[in-house]
């Protein structure tokens, strides 16, 4: 990891460590990556969100375990295609992405991957990433499953499988719901323990 | 013609004068349960959809003023008001009659009665609106007895009664077919409100109800609806063969019939009966069911039975079908269960008793003893601005009144509650049956008190402390951004140069080359010179801005008798304040737009909130038929944008209850469909829609004047950032941003320069929305009044000013602290402060600080200076329609591989220069700086004229740069008032230099720092030649916290450019050595001198003489005498230290 810092917390634990991580939220408009940040961040949840203009960026600090404390740097992006070309800049030297798409819109989960691609192509190569499904919530309106269901529902091509992709491009996942906290700070976390896994090996 | 003139919310209509105001209230359905399924609330439709009513303006309706969400559910409906109605009437009637006084069967009075109802409905009808709750008591009259139907869009408001509990109209006059009918906006059967047009003209007519006393009960009364409604089935006129057990009162019913009156001769009937047999035909008319039979208020207005009232209205017939189903009963308070307000029908009828007329007895009220002039000639809508500023909350009136009739809250818990088991579905059953009785309508009006409202007014205006406000529009001219604006007061002095040129030179009287209101204070002497000046700079900059010269004066200059300056919250809130700025700005705007320049003039002070959103317009220059040209843009083809403009339009500003309503998010999408339809070249990034959202929450009702807005906007303020790829657009505007806050605050600018805290990671989304994506509506409104009135660069002072609000914050800060001062929810500020320091620094700043390439303001400035007055006009032109420079000429020119351009242009010579011979002063230095500024003639150059410095940097090179560049043109402007720092090699410098620089080696910066301090000048310019070190000195001397740095574009190549002069011309800028080129120039040297701390100036002498040396000899002999440069003594000596600090390290 060559821009997480380390640096030993001394007043509280002197043995324990403070990782800083560079954290890239990507993903269509309006599939609630600021929400999820919210969430995340200072725990609610506002139904009517602005939308993100350039980035937004947020701190965040959780305890991993009583050794080991991280903080997140959070720059949560605009989701439009046009402010893409801003994108390098937030991306550039982040540790991990968290790439966004919305269960009920099949066409979030295209522009999820197109995210990815580019990450795995212009970003850190180290880089920890994360897919998440979000307004889980809203699985009455689901047009991307996480696995194929037993009986599939409707016409084959209705929906698409998440899980399989993230497992074949060795991405994190998780369905994720902003709105009741479903799964935030799991995802987090486990981006967390990912990175830090890294950080050791 | 003029714009606003027929605007309804500028005049009051001749038929309201003397109107009152009234409210409503009632209770929306709580749909909290679909609200969780996306469904928007009740009142947010409510709230958005009677906004419409309020555009609505007819002689025979009452005007809709407001709607008020209140708490919880509760809405209020603010109406145009008269204490006299048919239902009044009526019950006078009945108590005449108990009296045994004769009924008043008037036919003409009631034919009257009857076209102007139907007129009211008429135009109801062509807007869409069905007004259904027609009853004798919204039934209004006012003084003459005009007819006011008023309650017409309750129905409308609350989508056909299903957003409320209770039933819209009463069954007694509701016809037949509304029974079931259900609500479909534009969709509307308009021919239920014709039966109760017969229904209220019967009544009025006879004296009688319509239905048999007995009839009140409602189950009984549905039942006779519906038998009427079988009964038309089958016959074509019902009333013909209708049964006694339907329940008509059994007079009505016989006049009908036959058209014939019981007590005719008892009477005294005078009407001829053939009048009356018209009457009978009409009111069977108006009853008439069936869709072969029923008639709309147009087709009943064509009756035969008006023909002697006057001319009808042409007016298209639709008809709609009703839908057979159950009419929805639901609870309804009547009136009489309520007790009435105040005695008030008590004391009306017995006035009414004691023979007066209607209108004396209002004319003897106690409302009506006081003149009410100044309300009567305000449009309602401002009176009742005015009576909320006095203090009237309708709320609390209700209140007062006792008419917020609720059940407490506690009586509604319900009794069994259900824990766990939480099911989706359960959460209705649990509430408790006790219904509410808020939930229920209440037809009471509660009349809203204006009787106080004129005195108070005259109270507020000529309150004793009141000295302190001055009416006076100019009362703080100085704070007047345009006082000593640079970018205006540059463009008016190119296009109007005799007018402006007196300002330029006042200006240099003062420390400041452009006074700082802040140092002003009241009464000072300075008053009255920068009075002068401003007034000069106002008109120059009123053609700068619109190019609108209509040849109008601003508003003559009134005498000024106080300069203390009333924060805007108070004057907002100042009830005679509002009251006048409202009257003057009603009658500027019905004259608009002959009057935009005194509109532009009084705006800069402030703007009054109800009238913003046209005097914006206004100020845009929005003329011309803005509705023909909003729809002419398709807004409803689908296009790949929609998809985006769908999901950020329901995100946009949605705490504002309009932004937040269903008829805001139609409108914005339409607006932004017609947007992007409109801009072809342009797209739809997001964060146009928080742009639009200001004018549109201004123009709720008007969406084509809010588009003709955005169109007059966004190429002013945001010009090319909404392109394709607006990359180069922002990153420049970033740049200049970050250049300007070096500007104005080296400490702060260098400090986030350090801690990497750039703009681009934070102010994108300030500048490409214009601060409405980080603030409030309310807050933005307040910024944009100043904005608007302000030159182009304006924002980009306003972020300075913001980052300046936290300064001490950012200072201590490291990166992440510094961004979080600015991410998730921005922090609260003080906008007001934040404008007048924004205001104050754009004030001081030179224009040519803000070039911007891609602003198209900027880039004809530029073209103008460079190209000198006559080319100026066709430059112009050309650089308009022409993007920028072409491409591969300009990188050249920027990385300085291109010499031949200067020497082309310096070798155009100009026939125009005479030999100067001694004249005014002022004509000379005059002369100087035109030469200065225009560079000789440069305009005829193979490239339009512009020389190498002035062509866009890049913007990498300006990100690596920490201080602005200035044009000369500014140069000229503050020369006096600067400190020239020449850092080229020494050799050069001797050779020849600006009068007034000194020299400084620019590795030695360190050693010079205090001693460049201890000269505390206003301004710093560096010089360098062409390729050196400038930027990077300037930069450190932003390090060093020096304020107001900035580096002289093409340096020493600029000021050579007037070298090349004809040798007939006076003489050189950059005198070879020193000279000042112009005895005027010296004079002026040493009179600023004088007034600074230097009594004089060491070479004045010796230049004086070289000018009187023909010019062949000059160089050489200024060359000769001038080996230390022109300075004032203190800084000689000094300079004297620069000098040998130079050498010994060297």
């Amino acid at each position: 990891m060559s821009s997480s810092r380390q640096a030993p917390n001394q007043q509280q634990q002197p043995a324990g460590k403070l990782f800083q991580f560079k954290l890239v939220l990507l993903g269509e408009s309006a599939v609630g990556k600021s929400s999820l940040v919210l969430r995340f961040v200072k725990d609610q949840f506002d139904d009517y969100r602005e939308s993100t203009i350039g980035a937004a960026f947020l701190t965040q600090t959780i305890c991993l375990d009583d050794a080991t404390t991280v903080k997140f740097e959070i720059w949560d992006t605009a989701g439009q295609e046009r402010y893409k070309s801003l994108a390098p800049m937030y991306y550039r030297n982040a540790n991990c992405a968290v790439v966004v798409y919305d269960i009920t819109q099949s066409s979030s989960l295209d522009k999820a991957k197109s995210w990815v691609k580019e990450l795995q192509r212009q970003a850190d190569p180290n880089i920890v990433i994360a897919l998440a499904g979000n307004k889980s919530d809203l699985s009455a309106r689901r047009v991307v499953e996480t696995e194929s269901p037993a009986v599939p529902r409707g016409s084959e091509q209705d929906w698409i499988d998440a899980k399989p992709y993230a497992d074949e491009a060795g991405l994190l996942f998780f369905e994720t719901s902003a709105k009741t906290a479903t799964n935030v700070n799991e995802l987090f976390t486990s981006i967390d323990k990912t990175i830090s896994s890294q950080e050791q090996q | 013609m003029a714009t606003f003139a027929t605007c309804p919310d500028l005049h009051r209509h001749p038929s309201t004068h003397l109107a009152g105001l009234a409210a409503i209230s009632f209770c929306a359905k709580d749909n909290v349960d679909d609200e969780l399924h996306g469904v928007p609330p009740a009142t947010s439709y409510i709230f958005g959809q009677s906004q419409f009513l309020k555009s609505l303006s007819h002689p025979n309706l009452c005007e809709y003023l407001d709607v008020i969400k209140g708490k919880r559910d509760r809405v209020f409906v603010i109406q145009e008001h008269y204490n006299n109605s048919l239902g009044l009437i009526r019950s006078t009637q009945e108590s005449d009659e108990r009296e045994g006084v004769l009924k008043g069967q008037d036919l003409s009075r009631t034919r009257s009665w009857a076209a102007q109802i139907l007129d009211g409905l008429v135009y109801l009808n062509t807007h869409g609106i069905a007004h259904r709750t027609l009853t004798l008591s919204n039934v209004l009259l006012n003084e003459s007895g005009a007819i006011k139907l008023s309650n017409y869009g309750l129905y409308n408001m609350t989508k056909g009664g299903s957003l409320v509990q209770f039933s819209i109209g009463d069954p007694h006059y509701l016809s037949p077919n509304t029974l079931g009918q259900n609500y479909t906006s534009g969709l509307q059967d308009y021919s239920v409100d014709v039966w109760s047009v017969g229904v209220v003209l019967t009544e009025m007519f006879l004296g009688e109800s319509f239905w048999r006393k007995d009839r009140l009960d409602l189950d009984e009364l549905i039942s006779s609806l519906f038998a009427i409604r079988r009964l038309s089935t089958k016959s074509k006129s019902w009333i013909k063969g209708c049964p006694e057990s339907i329940g008509l009162n059994p007079v009505v019913l016989s006049f009908l019939q036959s058209g014939k009156l019981a007590n005719q001769e008892r009477a005294g009937f005078k009407e001829n009966e053939s009048d009356l047999q018209d009457f009978a035909a009409f009111l069977r008319e108006c009853l008439s069911l069936g869709e072969s039979n029923s008639r709309e208020a147009a087709q009943m207005r064509r009756h035969d039975f008006f023909k002697s009232y006057d001319l009808a209205h042409g007016i298209s017939e639709s008809l709609t079908e009703p839908t057979p189903s159950l009419w929805h009963e639901k609870p309804y308070i009547q009136s009489s269960f309520l007790p009435d307000y105040e005695g008030e029908v008590e004391r009306l009828r017995k006035a009414i008793s004691e023979g007066k007329t209607l209108t004396d007895d209002f004319e003897t009220d106690e409302q009506a003893t006081k003149p009410r002039n100044i309300l009567s000639k305000l449009p309602l809508s401002q009176v009742f601005y005015l009576w909320k500023l006095a203090g009237g909350d309708v709320e609390a009136q209700f209140r007062r009144n006792g008419r917020l009739v609720g059940t407490p809250a506690i009586q509604l818990l319900p009794k069994v509650v259900q824990i766990a088991e939480s099911s989706s579905g359960g959460s209705r059953e649990e509430r408790s049956s006790v219904r509410d009785i808020a939930d229920l309508f209440s037809d009471m009006t509660c009349v809203l008190p204006l009787e106080n409202l004129e005195a108070e007014i005259l109270k507020s205006i000529h309150e004793p402390n009141k000295d302190q406000f001055s009416w006076d529009t100019d009362y703080f001219l100085f704070s007047d951004p345009d006082e000593m604006n640079f970018l205006q007061g540059t463009m008016g002095e190119n296009k109007s140069k005799g007018k402006d040129t007196g300002s330029s030179s006042n200006s240099g009287e003062d420390g400041f080359l452009y006074p700082d209101s802040m140092r002003f204070t009241p009464g000072t002497p300075n008053g009255a010179t920068s009075k002068l000046s401003s007034g000069l700079a106002t008109s120059g900059a009123l053609g700068s801005v619109g190019g609108l010269l209509t040849g109008l004066q601003p508003l003559a200059q009134q005498p000024t008798k106080t300069r203390v300056k009333v924060p805007l919250s108070i004057r907002e809130k100042d009830l005679g304040y509002q009251y006048q700025r409202l009257a003057m700005f009603t009658d500027l705007l019905l004259q608009y737009p002959a009057s935009r320049a005194e509109i532009l003039h009084h705006s800069k002070i402030d703007i009054p909130p109800l009238l913003r959103g046209k005097v914006w317009a206004a100020i845009l220059g929005v003329v011309g038929d803005y509705q023909q040209v909003y729809s002419n843009f398709d807004k409803y083809t689908e296009k790949p944008t929609d998809r985006q403009i769908e999901l950020d339009v329901p995100r946009c500003h949605q705490y504002n209850q309009l932004m937040f309503s269903p008829s805001g998010h139609e409108k914005m999408k339409r607006l932004l469909k017609c947007w992007v339809e409109a801009n072809e070249h342009l797209v739809y990034w997001q964060g146009l829609d928080s742009c639009c959202a200001p004018f549109l929450t201004l123009n709720f009702n008007n969406e084509a004047l809010a588009f003709s807005c955005i169109q007059k906007f966004l190429p002013k303020y945001l010009k090319d950032m909404f392109l394709h790829d607006n990359s180069k657009v922002i990153h420049e505007y970033l740049a200049v941003f970050r250049h300007l806050l070096s500007y104005h605050d080296p400490e702060l600018s260098s400090h986030l320069d350090h801690i990497r805290f750039i703009p681009q990671l934070y102010a994108i989304s300030w500048f490409m929305t214009l601060f409405t994506h980080i603030f409030p509506l309310d807050k933005i409104y307040h910024l944009w009044d100043k904005i608007l009135v302000g030159p182009s660069s304006l924002p980009l002072f306003v972020g300075i000013a913001i980052l300046q609000q936290f300064r001490p914050e950012l200072l201590r800060s490291e990166f992440n602290e510094a961004i979080g001062i600015f991410s998730e929810s921005f922090p609260e500020m003080d906008i007001e402060k934040c404008i007048e320091t924004a205001l104050a620094m754009c004030r001081v700043t030179p224009p040519s600080t803000c070039w911007l390439s891609y602003d198209q303001e900027s880039r004809e400035m530029r073209r103008q200076l460079s190209s000198g007055g006559e080319g100026g006009a066709g430059a112009t032109a050309g650089v308009a329609n022409g993007e920028t420079m072409p491409s591969g000429q300009n990188g050249s020119i920027v990385n300085g591989e291109n010499p031949a351009s200067t020497n082309a242009t310096s070798n155009k010579t100009s026939d125009k220069q005479q030999p100067q011979q001694e004249s005014s002063r002022r004509s000379r230095d005059l002369e100087l700086e035109k030469r200065l500024s225009a560079g000789l003639g440069l305009g005829q150059g193979p490239h339009g004229g512009l020389n190498w410095w002035e062509e866009p940097l890049s913007i990498e090179t300006m990100n690596s740069e920490l201080a602005p560049r200035i044009h000369r043109s500014d140069f000229v402007r503050l020369r006096q008032q600067a400190l020239v720092i020449d850092i080229r090699p020494e050799p050069e410098f001797r050779n020849g230099h600006y009068p007034l620089s000194i020299h400084m080696v620019a590795g030695q910066l360190e050693l010079l720092v205090h001693i460049l301090k201890k000269l505390k000048k206003n301004y710093l310019v560096v010089i360098a030649g062409r390729g050196e070190s400038g930027p990077e000195f300037a930069s450190s001397l932003v390090r060093e916290g020096f304020q107001r740095v900035a580096l002289l574009m093409g340096g020493i190549d600029a000021l050579r450019i007037a070298e090349s002069s004809p040798p007939s011309a006076v003489s050189s800028v950059v005198a070879s050595g020193t000279a000042p080129l112009s005895p005027s120039l010296a004079a002026t040297n040493t009179t600023s001198a004088s007034s600074a701390t230097t009594p004089a100036i060491c070479s004045c002498r010796a230049i004086r003489q070289v000018i009187s040396v023909p010019s062949k000899v000059k160089e050489e002999v200024v060359v000769h005498k001038c080996k230390t440069p022109f300075v004032p003594r203190s800084t000689i000596r000094r300079q004297a230290i620069v000098r040998s600090t130079a050498v010994s390290q060297s």
